[in-house]
């Protein structure tokens, strides 16, 4: 799960991301007036105009009344968010390996302090060549004891790490550190050893790409800088344990303390391309400027970008509707859903509300997810229907994504076709994948109502066949059962009432009764626990859409769907599907993805897709915002103002 | 007088006592407890039941509750945001002062337009000028606070750029050194508070016309300035120092919808994103602020009117 922790939480940037928006700063993809897309995912790129170095910035916190907590990047599992990472921390301190620049699914080598890495013949041993050119701001070169460093606090304080999953019995898998049999460091690389072969490209993109390199200035133990041991000791030293619990104590205090992330010496120590310049305490605020030291491929043209804090997004439009000139005008914000123009992939400024004030629309960058809501197999109430193939493929065939996407979402957005996301590229999908894509048909829900024993005269529909054969209504179903369950969804989004409204008629087509009701992102958060003996409220649910789920480089469901995975709330367990997401986390062969798409396609998951969201981006006329990732990170390296 | 402070004085413990236990017991009753929430994706049981012990919340209500108070009656400590990684002290410190500016403001405005125009409303009665200044106080009243503030910043922020865009206020400085970007937060809620007390002041002054005591001033050839401000006025402002005391507490409650639409970071909207992030230490702590200076207010409000009114006795 650590493995791919780093992105999953990227789903979470707060409330608008309910359906796993897509939204980093601005598109990499420049709309093209004359282009013929009439999809999101596909429109065009154009030209960029020649670039300007220098100026300042002013940008738009994302999403409004959100703003980093955390310096550092060790974080805590309720520390890890979008804003405090992607949108923060990445700036100064980059991790090994830079995934999904540019809405491409592959590593970015020019990203990260490392080169690409070399295996044994084995397929134990992965060598992680560290760049020459890449040092600290203090003048220490980024070495294989800064990996080393971040491996060992991992190691000493995994209970405490939001980047640390626990074994994986079921996919028979383990993650950083636990899979580590041993390292070897030297200044100029680190090898690393695992416990058995994994899929490589899952290593590099899943599991190196949440380490982060630390600086050795940082192995203290309090404010007079006394020397800590951490970064000296290796996996199975045994004074370990004690010598990192000293330096995060000290680290996780500082790391937190939000008045002093700009004066603290400790986080002026950057590799990356900004330093952090100062930083409100009060508002989330932050200004950052370049590291005149930074070592890497991609220099910023910027002299300094500042982080506006915003305490809604109605605030936001108030000053971009007020124009793109002046000494507090955005060169980027975010349209509100409101005011968001249809999206018009022929040409993506046509109704462009603030074109007058100077702005363009540019489209977000897509999001390497899955949207959907989930069903609890294990909810005392209707669990039993939910774990029926029938019912689920029923529930999915009456969700009508695209019509969702042109009608209240305005065109931004991308269907999800199943477990495997389609977009952005990068993904292979099988044939039975594509085969089995999610699709709207109520026809075919009605006949799987009808063919398995239900009365359609009345919905919700009630169950008049009982029993397990082909033609009935399935296991645990009593004859009278009424096919009905409540849908949870977060309070305060017009575009999803419309949307759900929507799919509640359409079920009640086939008979399934839904009761939609709203609660707070954090009220539903809450609910979110599994159904056990020892967490009787977790069988209370029957399904809520709470956010999608972002993935890492390879989209495999470890932590999300295996039997007892941290993540897996619907008590949904197969053993089969284990073994076939064990085979993408071992196997480098292309047919274990395969076969467990295929696999995926072909059961009842607990999870019914939903369309993603694409987030449009208001960029001043005379700024260039190109460089984002599927993440919803920004990368103002690759911001300028143009001539 | 001693007697009944003090007998108001424990009645305000037990109301502050009360609306503790009332919002402590209301925030620890989310689905599943805080942390989950605060987890949201990141959870798995073990992250739980860590978040769950390093909040101190796998301890009973009861003992949570005594931690909370102690320091609270102790050292005036509300508690540590986990999710903000900051003191509620320190929180509130930096929230506050902006927002008693900008209330303190409006309230004063509100005070020094509200009672002349009661009186001109008053002494004017059912003639043209009273019937135009309840119509626009009718408005003024209808008219709900976050449309007129929308409305007021997009036409002189946004239509005529009368006034420039600011960063967000976030600081009593930032406050205090933009008075132009004070103007339309203060006059959205000077509108509606006008509006209201304006009617409140009218009706006041028209009960004091019709007492004895003017009739038999005016008897006694007192000149109609005299009694009017002399006697009705004074007399007449006896309510309103219940109403403005009663009021205090939006000092401290801050003006949320205002604070949102001209992007201040005060209290209220503190309060507000604390709430629905679950962060219960803040919203305990604003809650308790709210309730004591409601308290407060409210004896200020009747030691006031005593002492404004010698036919008020307090026992």
């Amino acid at each position: 799960m650590a493995v791919r922790n780093t992105r999953k939480f990227l789903a979470l940037a707060g409330v608008v991301a309910v359906l796993a928006s897509a939204a980093a700063c601005g598109s990499s993809k420049k709309s093209s007036s004359n282009n013929n897309a009439t999809n999101p995912v596909t429109s065009a790129t154009s030209a960029s105009a020649p670039a300007k170095t220098g100026g300042v910035a002013h940008v738009a916190e994302w999403p409004a009344g959100s703003s980093p907590y955390a310096i550092w990047p060790f974080m805590a599992p309720d520390q890890l968010s979008t804003q405090n990472a992607g949108q923060f921390q990445y700036f100064f301190y980059r991790p090994l390996y830079f995934v999904g620049l540019n809405d491409k699914l592959a590593v970015n080598y020019d990203m990260g302090p490392a080169d690409k890495p070399t295996w044994s013949s084995d397929g134990l041993t992965i060598t992680v060549p560290l760049k020459s050119s890449w040092s600290w701001n203090n003048g220490e070169k980024v070495t294989g004891k800064d990996v080393q460093f971040w491996l060992n606090m991992l190691k000493a304080e995994s209970g405490k790490s939001g980047y640390y999953s626990p074994p994986n019995k079921a996919a028979g898998v383990n993650y950083l550190p636990d899979n580590i049999k041993s390292t070897t460091v030297s200044d100029s690389s680190i090898s690393i050893t695992f416990d058995q072969a994994y899929n490589q490209n899952y290593i590099v993109g899943n599991a190196l790409q949440t380490v982060t390199p630390m600086p050795l200035a940082w192995d203290v133990t309090d404010d007079k800088g006394s020397k800590g041991k951490c970064a000296e000791d290796t996996l199975d030293s045994p004074s370990l344990q004690a010598d990192c619990d000293a330096v995060y104590k000290y680290l996780s205090a500082a790391g937190k303390d939000v008045k002093s992330f700009a004066s603290n010496p400790l986080w002026k120590i950057a590799d990356g391309p900004w330093v952090l310049k100062d930083f409100n305490a009060t508002s989330g605020a932050f200004s950052i400027v370049q590291n005149k030291q930074f070592g890497g491929e991609h220099k910023p043209y910027l002299d300094e970008v500042d982080f506006e804090a915003f305490q809604s997004p109605d605030a936001e439009w108030t000053v971009l509707k007020a124009g793109s000139t002046g000494p507090n005008a955005l060169q980027i914000g975010v349209f509100p859903n409101a005011d968001t123009p249809q999206y018009n992939g022929n040409n993506l400024q046509a109704g462009n509300p603030l074109a007058s004030a100077g702005y363009n629309v540019e489209k977000g960058a897509l999001l390497d997810s899955i949207g959907y809501y989930q069903v609890n197999f294990g909810s005392k109430n209707h669990g039993n229907l939910f774990k029926q193939a029938y019912f689920t493929k029923a529930l999915q065939d009456e969700m009508d994504q695209q019509s969702a996407i042109n009608g209240p979402y305005k065109g931004w957005g991308y269907q999800t076709t199943g477990v495997v996301p389609g977009y952005p590229d990068g993904n292979t999908l099988s044939p039975a994948a594509k085969a089995a894509a999610a699709k709207f048909d109520p026809a075919e829900a009605k006949s799987l109502m009808q063919a398995h024993g239900w009365d359609l005269s009345t919905t919700p529909a009630t169950c008049k066949s009982p029993g397990t054969g082909d033609n009935q209504c399935g296991e645990g179903i009593k004859a009278g059962d009424k096919a009905e369950f409540t849908l949870e969804y977060p309070t305060s989004h017009p575009a999803m009432d419309t949307m759900l409204a929507s799919y509640k008629q359409s079920a009640a087509g086939a008979g399934i009764g839904i009761t939609l009701s709203t609660k707070t992102q954090n009220t539903l958060g809450g609910e979110l626990v599994g159904c056990s003996k020892d967490s009787p409220a977790g069988c209370g649910w029957d399904a809520i859409l709470y956010g999608g789920w972002v993935f890492s480089l390879q989209p495999t469901t470890d932590s999300l769907l295996t039997t007892g995975a941290g993540s897996n709330i619907f008590s949904f367990s197969d053993p089969k599907f284990d073994a076939a997401v064990a085979k993408t986390i071992k196997s480098s062969d292309p047919q274990a993805w395969y076969d467990y798409e295929s696999y995926a396609s072909s059961i009842s998951l607990p999870l019914i897709w939903m369309m993603n969201q694409i987030w449009p981006w208001a960029v001043a006329s005379n700024f260039h915002d190109s460089g984002q990732d599927a993440f919803q990170g920004f990368e103002p390296e690759f911001w300028y103002y143009t001539k | 007088m001693t007697t009944y402070l003090i007998r108001r004085l424990f009645q305000s413990i037990v109301t502050l006592f009360i609306v503790s236990v009332a919002t402590f017991g209301l925030m620890h009753l989310m689905p599943n407890g805080v942390a989950r929430a605060m987890l949201g994706r990141n959870y798995n049981p073990q992250n739980l039941a860590n978040l769950n012990h390093k909040l101190g919340l796998d301890k009973p209500l009861y003992v949570q509750y005594g931690h909370w108070l102690d320091r609270l009656a102790l050292h005036f400590d509300l508690g540590y945001s986990y999710q903000r990684n900051q003191s509620v002290n320190d929180l509130m410190k930096e929230d506050l002062a902006q927002s008693i500016y900008i209330v303190g403001l409006a309230l004063f405005f509100t005070i020094v337009l509200s009672v002349p125009l009661g009186v001109v409303q008053a002494t004017r009665r059912n003639t043209v000028t009273d019937y135009t200044i309840t119509t626009f106080s009718f408005i003024g009243y209808a008219i709900p606070v976050f449309f007129l503030g929308v409305v007021l910043r997009d036409l002189f922020q946004v239509q005529f750029h009368v006034i420039p865009i600011a960063k967000q206020i976030d600081s009593f400085h930032a406050a205090f050194s933009q008075p132009a970007q004070m103007i339309l937060p203060v006059g959205t809620l000077v509108v509606s508070g006008v509006a209201g007390y304006s009617r409140y002041m009218r009706s006041s002054m028209l009960d004091e016309i019709t007492q004895d005591y003017v009739r038999t001033a005016i008897a006694k050839g007192a000149t109609k300035r005299r009694v009017l401000y002399g006697h009705v006025l004074r007399n007449a402002m006896i309510p309103m120092v219940t109403l403005i005391g009663l009021s205090l507490p939006t000092l401290v409650g801050g003006a949320l919808l205002v604070e949102q639409i001209f992007n201040i970071q005060g209290i209220g909207v503190l309060t507000i994103q604390a709430a629905t992030q679950n962060d219960f230490v803040i919203v305990l702590g604003t809650t308790m602020l709210t309730a004591l200076v409601t308290v407060i207010g409210s004896l200020v409000a009747d030691i006031s009117y005593a002492a404004l009114d010698p036919r008020v006795r307090l026992t």
